[in-house]
């Protein structure tokens, strides 16, 4: 630009000098505020409230649309103070794939596809989650499974957030749909039905005579915790895991724990607290 | 008295009228790719977030699923960006004494939120709604790129009125099976890896009314038929055998209608699902009125 100036008459100079000038101008101008309106803009935060939130937080000891039945069955799986076990909303096909949908995106980081409570962030070092077939888990009531998924349950923090009660129910049939299909027999499956084993599957895709039976969880299953071990759940005292856990998660547990540091002996079982879930 | 400008500053005058000319040219050329630059854009760019959060750990090398932490994407305008009690649904007890999380366990003990850098920010002026897209057949991928692949999230494409009004011209060469949303790796059919899509009958949200299935359901008919039991009892399987890639949640699907078209290009089964979610032209579009708020 200083060259082509130098050689170019003042006029012309002055000419390109105003044009490039009003063009900058132009679309400088393009830039206004409609861009960013003051307006309040989910998650945008705001500097009208002091804590910062566009978002109010509902007022305290007030009752919100929709809030009036909240202490009935569908919101709390409770019936006379005990889980019940009656499934709120309708059950068919649709809900049952709403809750395999649901199960999949929120319950499988932790319980796995198949609920045996070996999923991936359990294999990084989270508490072992509540496998669905235990004889436990499979006399509970319907309604125990939605309260989990509302309060919480030991290590597992709630979902009540992310599951409405309809999916959370949807999600409960849709964990008993696992625990008949885990625990299936010949029987189950109607005449005429080709029935093939996992196992045949596996050897006819080339995978290793292991792959279709149960998964353990890997050496490389590390507790995130400073010390490098399973801490219990703060505030709940550390106890011996009954005897339909240690039956479960034993074998496993060795496994688990085994090889953490040194690949040696097993330093500390991972059973030495309670795995969540475990306890009747 | 001497001539003031010699004879050649005649060539030089009308040189000077043609730069000029020139220049004012390359201005409104520079300004135009500037506009569409990354510098204007923000494409490409990883801004220092307060937590380095990696998408491609969480959901590729975890698993975890989109809606996991976005859980608004299919009921409302905005995807939603987590609250810290979904960080902490697992670094309560995983890498708690990580360094980079001490951001996370800081809002976790104070309530106070995170604040994370916006990096797909539309002007306010733009109405545009996550939910209508993610359930007419428009990917993650597809707006988002590969977000699976990104150690630091950014913005893939330029977000920019042109960019929306390529695809809103031609829908086609973007649509996908609603199953298939949140695949990222999903890629359009071609002649080695051909859809075949079916109508369900089914009466209600426009995704359900399709079905598609990436191996032949001639071939599969069996096992298909195998999922169809009576009662009770169901069989939780995956019949096709196929790769999670691959699989097709709408194979599950109970009911197994016959009469699939086979798909071998984008381009076809893009028609085919506009004219099966109604998807509206860009003519058709001309008021906010067709538009969900």
């Amino acid at each position: 630009m200083p060259d082509a100036s130098d050689r170019m008459s003042p006029r012309a100079a002055a000419a390109s000098l105003l044009g490039s000038v009003s063009l900058l101008l132009l679309f400088s101008g393009c830039r206004q505020d409609m861009q960013n309106q003051p307006k309040f803009f989910p998650q945008r935060g705001t500097t009208f409230y002091a804590s910062g939130r566009s978002v109010r937080p509902q007022v305290e000891h007030t009752v919100a649309r929709n809030q009036m039945d909240e202490n009935t069955y569908l919101y709390t799986g409770i019936v006379d103070g005990k889980e019940g076990d009656g499934l709120p909303i309708p059950l068919n096909a649709a809900t049952l794939e709403r809750g395999q949908e649901r199960y999949n995106i929120y319950c499988t980081p932790c319980h796995s596809r198949v609920g045996n409570g070996e999923g991936m962030i359990v294999q990084r070092g989270y508490r072992p989650a509540g496998n669905f077939h235990t004889d436990r888990l499979r006399k509970a009531p319907l309604g125990h499974f939605f309260a989990v998924m509302t309060n919480g349950y030991g290590a597992m923090p709630d979902y009540a957030a992310q599951l409405t009660p309809a999916d959370r129910w949807a999600v409960a049939a849709y964990i008993r749909a696992l625990q008949l299909s885990q625990n299936a027999t010949r029987n189950d499956v109607p005449a005429g039905a080709q029935v093939e084993d996992l196992h045949e599957i596996a050897r006819d895709l080339g995978m290793p005579a292991s792959f279709a039976d149960p998964w353990t969880l890997p050496s490389t299953a590390v507790y995130g915790t400073p010390n490098g071990m399973d801490n219990g759940i703060p505030g709940v005292p550390m106890g011996t895991p009954p005897a339909g856990a240690a039956a479960h998660y034993g074998q496993k547990a060795t496994q688990n724990s085994g090889q953490r540091d040194s690949g040696g002996e097993p330093i500390a079982p991972v059973s030495n607290g309670t795995p969540f879930g475990k306890q009747p | 008295m001497a001539q003031v400008f010699d004879r050649s500053s005649n060539a030089l005058a009308r040189a000077s009228l043609v730069l000029s000319g020139l220049i004012v040219i390359a201005l409104g050329v520079t300004l135009n790719s500037l506009q569409r630059s990354p510098w204007v854009t923000r494409q490409g760019q990883r801004p220092d977030q307060p937590v380095p959060f990696s998408h491609l750990h969480h959901v590729q090398g975890l698993g975890l699923q989109c809606q996991y932490c976005h859980t608004s994407v299919e009921k409302s305008m905005y995807a939603g960006i987590p609250p810290t009690k979904t960080c902490m649904n697992c670094h309560s007890q995983i890498w708690t004494d990580a360094q980079l999380l001490e951001p996370v366990r800081q809002s976790w003990a104070t309530g106070a939120s995170i604040h994370w850098i916006r990096v797909h920010d539309l002007p306010d002026f733009v109405y545009f709604n996550h939910e209508i897209h993610v359930s007419k057949g428009i990917g993650c991928a597809s707006c988002h790129g590969r977000v699976d692949e990104m150690p630091l999230m950014y913005e893939q494409n330029s977000l920019q009125m042109e960019w929306c009004l390529n695809c809103h011209r031609n829908p086609a060469k973007n649509l996908r099976p609603t199953a298939e949303i949140y695949n990222m790796a999903w890629q359009g059919p071609s002649d080695r890896r051909p859809v075949w899509c079916t109508t369900t009958g089914v009466v209600g949200p426009t995704a359900q009314q399709v079905a598609c299935v990436t191996t032949d359901p001639a071939a599969a008919g069996l096992q298909l038929a195998g999922l169809s039991t009576p009662g009770n009892s169901l069989i939780q399987s995956n019949p096709l055998g196929l790769d999670r890639s691959q699989t097709l949640s709408a194979v599950a699907a109970t009911v197994i209608p016959a009469n699939y078209v086979k798909f071998t290009s984008q381009e076809e089964l893009g028609l085919y699902l506009i004219k099966q979610y109604h998807i509206r032209t860009a003519n058709e579009l001309s008021s906010c009125e067709t538009c969900p708020r």
